[in-house]
């Protein structure tokens, strides 16, 4: 039997159909050896252990980050022979294992974003307050979101809730969540709030949370986004780049809308001041007008009693210059011939007739002898 | 996409509802009424539009427990 004798191109061909068969989808765990980028597009380095080491290729959209060597990931992809550059693993998402990789992945990115500026306050957008359309992306089945429904539930039902059904963790929640992210900002009629909820877990059960891509495509959000992964103290970088943060999902639901039953207390509250505050200034003017009748009747008696007092005085002058008042006390008024008053000696000659008026009787009098006046 | 609805025509006039404008606005009536530098004739315009607007929001406080519409996307 002759031996069948392969092509290069053929060979590689074959031995990558051998490949894609046998391992159509596998994930490698191993140490991160000579990684670097390329272009600011292709990734490569080796994943090696003690003893052995593998090339590996990938594009930077499938990094969850900055990655350093002596990392320790977990590579998904397909292995497979290239043409030129022999055998290499072409991974399709990469994330960090263990809490010393997971932690040093963390910082690598939240400094990169926090130069961009991802993570200021300047950038944060306040949220609606209530809000009457959310969109929520988490794991419908979880307890995280029923939590965060019943408590809403319990606070404030007006709203109307999108909810986007998505992987929370694995080597493909990245790209769940912020397929979810997209989807809801393409939407026609855009909800007022993205939420973001998960519960609990452990690092690697959060990272997605802290991917490059999930925390971008936040920040990226046209709709303000409110962000509650695990408990209060896990911090995730898309909490950071959040415009909100909340502790815990139950946390979430409490920032995101108020307690009816307070709001109920507080409408009561302004509908009694209303009431006060009217009473009061019905009550206010009332005493105002009492307070001017009593001004009105003082001015009115004020004006009778000066009116009274003029007359008064007017009576007594006339009294003073009546000129019967003189006669009385014994004087007498002369007058000539033509009844004129004489006020003065140079008026009277000799000869002249006089009347002289006394208190009780006019006497005719004649002018003997006009002398010098003493 | 699923969609649950319940008693949309109900939610749809508290969805229009807006709610934090108008206790907005009723703080500020009372806070206007508070100062006591309102002439009486508007104090009462005031009170009147006061007592609508908490009726309006009172009315809403009962109704949204009922009004509940969920819209679930799956993927």
């Amino acid at each position: 039997m002759q031996q069948y004798v392969f092509g290069v191109s053929e060979f590689v061909m074959s031995l990558n159909a051998t490949l894609e068969g046998a391992f159509p989808y596998v994930e490698i765990e191993g140490e991160l050896a000579n990684f670097r980028v390329s272009k600011g597009k292709w990734v490569y380095f080796d994943l090696k252990d003690e003893n052995s080491s593998i090339k590996c290729f990938a594009t930077i959209y499938s990094l969850p980050g900055p990655l350093e060597d002596g990392m320790v990931v977990r590579v998904a992809g397909t292995p497979r022979l290239h043409q030129l550059y022999n055998f290499s693993f072409q991974a399709q998402s990469i994330v960090p294992i263990g809490e010393g990789a997971l932690k040093r992945a963390n910082d690598l990115l939240a400094l990169k974003l926090q130069k961009e500026g991802l993570f200021d306050e300047t950038r944060k957008r306040p949220l609606p307050y209530p809000p009457r359309h959310i969109a929520v992306i988490t794991s419908a089945q979880s307890a995280a979101y029923a939590d965060f429904i019943k408590i809403t539930n319990a606070r404030w039902q007006a709203m109307t809730f999108d909810v986007y059904d998505v992987l929370v963790q694995g080597m493909n929640a990245p790209g769940a969540l912020v397929g979810a992210l997209q989807r809801i900002n393409a939407q026609p009629e855009l909800p007022e709030v993205v939420v973001m909820i998960r519960g609990g877990g452990s690092p690697e059960d959060l990272a997605a949370f802290s991917d490059e891509r999930v925390v971008r495509a936040l920040s990226a959000s046209r709709v303000p986004t409110l962000v509650a992964i695990g408990h209060e103290v896990d911090v995730s970088l898309a909490e950071l780049a959040a415009d909100k943060r909340a502790s815990t999902p139950s946390n979430a639901a409490e920032l995101l809308t108020p307690d009816k039953t307070t709001e109920k207390r507080h409408v009561r509250s302004l509908r009694k001041a209303l009431t006060e505050n009217i009473t009061q200034t019905i009550s206010t003017e009332l005493q105002m007008v009492s307070v001017l009748r009593k001004d009105l009747g003082s001015a009115r008696a004020y004006i009778y009693r000066s009116a009274v007092e003029a007359l008064e005085a007017k009576t007594k002058m006339l009294a003073v210059l009546d000129p019967q008042r003189p006669l009385q006390q014994g004087y007498a008024i002369v007058r000539d011939a033509a009844g004129k008053t004489v006020l003065s000696g140079h008026q009277v000659h000799s000869g002249d007739t006089l009347a002289i008026q006394f208190k009780d009787a006019v006497v005719q009098a004649e002018v003997k002898r006009k002398g010098a006046t003493t | 996409m699923t969609k649950t609805t319940t008693k949309e025509t109900t939610h749809k006039t508290g969805n229009q509802f807006d709610y934090s404008a108008s206790i907005a606005k009723l703080e500020e009536i009372v806070g206007q009424l508070e100062s006591g530098n309102v002439p009486i004739d508007q104090a009462l315009e005031l009170h009147t539009e006061g007592q609508k607007l908490a009726d309006d929001i009172a009315a809403y406080l009962e109704q949204v427990g009922l009004d509940i519409r969920v819209q679930a996307n799956k993927e």
